[in-house]
């Protein structure tokens, strides 16, 4: 898939797992994993950008003597999520259009 | 690789991306290895699945765009200049400091080769008139025009053998001049994208 519409989607991949629960890193890749292939160095980029845009934030939590980071989505992030569905009608217009199947008035 | 190591590389990959955002990243990495390990992994199992450090931290500077340095500026294009110029005494001096101490350096590492140098070029003229001059000292007294003849046979044999040492010691020391210059020319070349 083209790199940057994979980060695109990748950026609401993360938010839809954290919309069910908050989630530390290495969870958030096996849960993605099952959709779409996911790296660690990929994932990175993306919460810091999330986090910037303060789509989610960030707690530590003690876990075997070692802090560990979890991230939760903020209202903001629900709200992003829901629009990026409901665009979702346009992108398949530009689907079909860039298909061919989509007929001129 | 184990952990410690990767983290270490990591780090010395990304040394030019500031502090707070490295050690972010690094602890991003330690605990995802922790959770690899802690999940029946090896340590070294998750260092390979992981990746190689280099690419990584390659990826990461990439993401970024670039690595942000902020220079001191005033906003003013024009004052900036201003004050770099009205700031030559200070740097100025520093950078005269820093050139002179370079260049003292360069003649210290030179003295050497220099001194074989003028030592084999001095013995081999001391062997020519010595050997030379001896047939004319035999005449007079055998002994000591032999002994002449002798000390300028052995002189052209010791500035030979510094001749020799004088060449050696100059390829090598062309060699370390030309890394120390190449050295301190990336000094002043390091890729800096001001943000």
């Amino acid at each position: 898939m083209d790199s940057q519409l994979k980060k695109g989607l990748l950026e609401f991949c993360v938010l839809a797992v954290l919309n069910k629960s908050d989630s530390y890193g290495y969870q958030i890749i096996k849960d993605i994993s099952t959709c779409v292939e996911i790296s660690e160095s990929t994932l990175y980029p993306i919460l810091k950008r999330l986090e910037a845009s303060s789509y989610l934030e960030t707690y530590s939590v003690e876990h075997n003597s070692r802090l560990r980071k979890y991230y939760k989505i903020t209202n903001k992030g629900k709200d992003y999520i829901k629009e990026f569905l409901e665009e979702w009608q346009q992108v398949m217009e530009i689907y079909y259009f860039i298909k061919g199947e989509r007929n001129y008035e | 690789m184990n952990k410690a190591e990767f983290l270490n590389e990591l780090s010395f990959c990304l040394q030019n991306m500031n502090n707070s955002e490295k050690n972010k990243f690094i602890i991003f990495y330690d605990e995802m290895l922790s959770d690899y390990v802690e999940n029946g992994m090896t340590e070294e199992d998750a260092v390979d699945k992981i990746g190689d450090p280099k690419k990584i931290a390659e990826e990461l500077l990439a993401d970024y765009g670039s690595v942000k340095i902020n220079l001191p500026f005033t906003g003013i294009r024009g004052l900036n200049y201003i004050l770099t110029i009205i700031g030559f005494p200070l740097w100025g001096s520093v950078l005269l400091a820093f050139v002179l101490m370079v260049f003292s350096v360069y003649v210290i590492i030179w003295c050497v080769p220099f001194t074989t140098g003028a030592l084999s070029i001095g013995f081999f003229t001391t062997s020519i008139i010595g050997i030379v001059g001896s047939p004319f000292v035999m005449l007079k007294n055998a002994s000591m025009g032999i002994m002449q003849l002798g000390t300028g046979i052995a002189s052209i044999g010791i500035s030979l053998l510094l001749g020799l040492a004088t060449l050696g010691l100059s390829k090598r020391l062309i060699i370390i001049t030309k890394n120390l210059n190449a050295k301190l020319a990336a000094l002043f070349k390091k890729k800096v994208i001001v943000g």
